[in-house]
Formats: structure tokens, C-alpha cells, sequence
């Protein structure tokens, strides 16, 4: 018999041959697929999971970016060069005031901006500068004004009120102590001419600048508190314009005075 | 006529079993497993001596089936697609137990002659026989006399060269001879 029909031989013979797997065979194939259908499972689980997450994400990012853009509009939408011009003067020497750190609140009464003339003239060119430097305190006072504006005109502060009337009698009480170191000076003049035979112009001018000197240290020093006075330096330069009327006073007193002696002698002598 | 239609019935039930089995249907898995796992572990019996181990190695086959199930084009047979799976993983199987040698000795090729020997045997006989080869012989044989394989496909799959596979064939058929004859005389002695 060739091999070829020894192969077909043994090949018929084992074609027709069947064996019968164990009874457990298929049950243990089952527990294998249902493992890798549970591994699928939670596979799936873990994808729709990791999806609905990325949603969520991107649902906040997207809320968080529309929430931001609308915190910027209304950012924007502050314009504080707009606000600067509507704010009305007595808001702006207000704003000065607060830069001088003196206590003093002014309200929009017509007799007050008399007395404080000067004061609102260099508030003014203050609030200037600020706005020029600084812009963002501008607006900033802006924002702490308001009470005041909504406050009646007439309920003005009975405080600010007495403030008031305290700065105009500095500013007369200034003027007094003006006249008494006129007084002051003359009198040494005189003990001078007592004393001595003649008064030189050199000693007039010690006694008028020791005088003046005196007169603007008791003016920025008020009430010996050691903090400077914006209103005693602008009375400082005041002064200082019209120091020729001090020094005129003087001479008028001195004038009068002569005139008194010089009556007072003839009188004696008649 | 009917037995034709009784094919065409079959088949149809096939396909549809098939494409259940490929949405985990564990019913048509089950009836398909029913149907072909008696055939299926005769295949891995050709090779694997021991019959738990054939059974084995059957069930991981089976298990490659139903979860490749969706990769089965329909083109030819579906027992001839798991048949194919089989082979391999009988072969793997063993391949994972130790390592299988193929000795590759000087071989004269001769015609071989099987006269004087009985051949019209047994199942368990043939298998017997078969399972006196060593692995590399046994494999060769097997896949080239019963399952059909060309030389080619034998040397890809056991990544041997063809003329290995030649030679294991060569060797294979000889020692079958000369345990045929054993057995022969042995039949022949006792009748």
C-alpha cells in the first residue's frame, strides 16, 4: 500500500472520530466569557464616565469664559475721565480738603466759599494735579463722596460749622498778632532812641525780621502741635506778598508815635 | 430535493447562530459549541496526547472563536474557520508546555512501501500509533497527511524551513511503517 493511501487511510478513520468534551468544559468557557464581557462592561462604563466628565468640564470652562467676559464689559464700562467733569467744585475742594489731612468738610454754602477764598483756589489747582497724576484716586473719592451729595444741602454739620468759624478767627486773630508785634516793634524803637542817642535802619531791620520770623513761627505752629498747616503756609506766602504793608504799618506807628512825642515836647516846652 | 433544502435550513441556522454567538448571545454560543466541540477536540487530540490537555487547549480555542466571532467574513466554511483556530492553538499549547525539537538528520529519501502491512486498522489504533511519534513528527504529519497542510504553511506556522518540514514528514512516515509492521506481526503471531 503506497503511504498516499495510508494517509487517506488514517485520515478517514480520524475524520469520523468525535470526542465528547467534559461536562464542566463549557461551563468553564462561560465563566471566561462573561469575565471579559464584565471587563467590556466596565470598560464601556469607564468611557461613557470619562465622557460625561469631559462634558461637564467643558460646560464649566465654558461658563467660567462667558462669566469672565461679562465681569470685563462691565469693567469697561466705568469711564472716569466721563465722571471726573461731573463732579460738582464743592465735591472737588471736598477731595482737597482730604488731601491736606485737616478735618475740615465743606458743603456748598455760599458763605463758606467766601471765607475759604483762598483755600478753594489752591484746592482747585490741587485736585488738578491729582487728576493729571493720579487717576485712579480720583476715582477713588468719587466713590467715598457720595454720602455727603445725598445728604440735603441745609443739614450741614454743625461741627463743620464751628471748623469754620474757628479758621476765620485764626485768620483775624492773625491779623491782630500782626498789629501787636507792630506794636512791639515800635516800642523797642523807641527804647532804643531812649537808650541810645540814634537808631540806625540796621537796627529797624533785625527787629523787623525778628518780628516777622516770630510772627510765621506761631502761624505754623498752632497750638504747639508739630504737624504742618497747609493754611498757615499759604498765610506764610501771603505774608510774604504783603510783607510791605507790615513793614509800612510799623513805620506808620512809628510815624504816629513820633508825632505824639514831638506834640507831647511842644506842649511841655509851651 | 429535501435533503438539499435540509442543507440550506442548516446553514441559514448556522449564520444566524454565528451572528447571535457575535453579539454574546451565550445560547447560540452554547448550541455552537454543542455542535462542533466533539469534532473540535478529536483535532486536538491529533496532537496532544493527553486528552485533559486536548480539552484544554480546545477550550481556549473556543474561547478565540467567540471573541474574534465578529472578524468571521462568511467566507467558506465556518467548521474549516475553527479548525484553523484549533490547529494553532494546539500547536501554541505545546509550544507553552516545552520546547519541541525537530532533529534534522540526513534522510534518504526512498520510495516507501507499506506492502505486507495491514493497514485497514482502528481509530485508537491510528491514534496510538500517532501518538508514539515525537512532537515534531507528530505535528508535521498530522497537519500535512490529515488537516491537508502545504509545506509552506507547515514551516510559517511551526517557523521551521520547508525542507524541515519535508524531512519530519519523511522521517514520520518510517517510523509509522516500522511500527506497522511491529504491530502486523504481532496480529499475525497471535492469529
Amino acid at each position: 500500500m503506497a503511504p498516499i493511501k495510508f494517509d487517506e487511510h488514517i485520515k478517514e478513520q480520524l475524520e469520523q472520530r468525535q470526542l465528547t468534551p467534559s461536562k464542566d468544559a463549557w461551563r468553564q468557557l462561560e465563566q471566561r466569557l462573561d469575565a471579559v464581557e464584565e471587563g467590556n462592561k466596565k470598560s464601556n462604563h469607564f468611557w461613557w464616565i470619562g465622557i460625561a466628565a469631559g462634558f461637564i468640564g467643558i460646560l464649566l470652562v465654558v461658563s467660567v469664559l462667558f462669566k469672565d467676559e461679562k465681569g470685563i464689559n462691565t469693567n469697561t464700562v466705568v469711564d472716569t475721565e466721563h465722571l471726573q467733569p461731573k463732579m460738582p467744585d464743592y465735591q472737588l475742594e471736598v477731595q482737597s480738603k482730604n488731601v491736606t489731612s485737616t478735618p475740615i468738610e465743606i458743603k456748598n454754602t455760599q458763605a463758606k466759599e467766601e471765607v475759604l477764598e483762598n483755600h478753594t483756589k489752591v484746592a482747585v489747582t490741587k485736585n488738578k494735579k491729582s487728576k493729571s497724576d493720579k487717576l485712579p484716586d480720583a476715582t477713588k473719592t468719587i466713590q467715598i463722596v457720595p454720602n455727603p451729595i445725598e445728604e440735603p444741602l441745609a443739614e450741614v454739620n454743625s461741627s463743620t460749622e464751628d471748623q469754620l468759624s474757628k479758621e476765620a478767627i485764626d485768620l483775624t486773630s492773625s491779623k491782630d498778632l500782626e498789629t501787636i508785634k507792630a506794636k512791639e516793634v515800635v516800642a523797642k524803637i523807641l527804647q532804643l532812641k531812649d537808650t541810645q542817642t540814634t537808631v540806625s535802619d540796621a537796627d529797624i531791620e533785625a527787629l523787623l525780621d525778628a518780628a516777622h520770623k516770630e510772627i510765621t513761627l506761631q502761624r505754623t505752629h498752632k497750638g504747639g502741635t508739630k504737624t504742618v498747616d497747609a493754611d498757615a503756609l499759604l498765610q506764610d506766602v501771603e505774608f510774604d506778598i504783603a510783607e510791605e504793608s507790615f513793614r509800612s504799618k510799623v513805620f506808620e506807628m512809628l510815624k504816629a508815635g513820633y508825632k505824639e512825642i514831638q506834640t507831647a515836647v511842644v506842649e511841655r516846652n509851651n | 430535493m429535501k435533503r438539499f433544502l435540509k442543507v440550506i435550513q442548516l446553514h441559514k441556522n448556522e449564520s444566524q447562530l454565528i451572528k447571535k454567538a457575535a453579539q454574546n448571545n451565550r445560547e447560540a454560543q452554547h448550541v455552537l459549541y454543542e455542535m462542533h466541540a466533539p469534532k473540535m477536540l478529536s483535532i486536538c487530540r491529533y496532537y496532544i496526547k493527553d486528552v485533559q490537555q486536548a480539552e484544554e487547549a480546545m477550550l481556549n480555542g473556543f474561547f478565540k472563536v467567540f471573541t474574534k466571532l465578529k472578524d468571521y467574513k462568511f467566507q467558506g466554511s465556518f467548521e474549516g474557520w475553527i479548525r484553523r483556530i484549533m490547529v494553532r492553538e494546539s500547536i501554541s499549547f505545546l509550544r507553552q508546555k516545552k520546547h519541541i525539537e525537530f532533529p534534522e538528520d540526513n534522510v534518504e529519501y526512498h520510495n516507501q512501501e507499506t506492502n505486507n502491512v495491514k493497514t485497514e486498522m482502528e481509530v485508537a489504533d491510528i491514534q496510538l500509533l500517532i501518538d508514539g511519534l515525537p512532537e515534531g513528527y507528530r505535528m508535521v504529519f498530522v497537519m500535512y497527511a490529515i488537516e491537508g497542510y502545504k509545506h509552506a504553511e507547515i514551516a510559517e506556522l511551526l517557523q521551521i524551513s520547508e525542507g524541515t518540514s519535508k524531512s519530519q514528514l519523511f522521517k514520520a512516515r518510517q517510523l509509522l511503517q516500522t511500527q506497522l509492521k511491529k504491530l502486523n506481526n504481532m496480529s499475525y503471531g497471535t492469529n
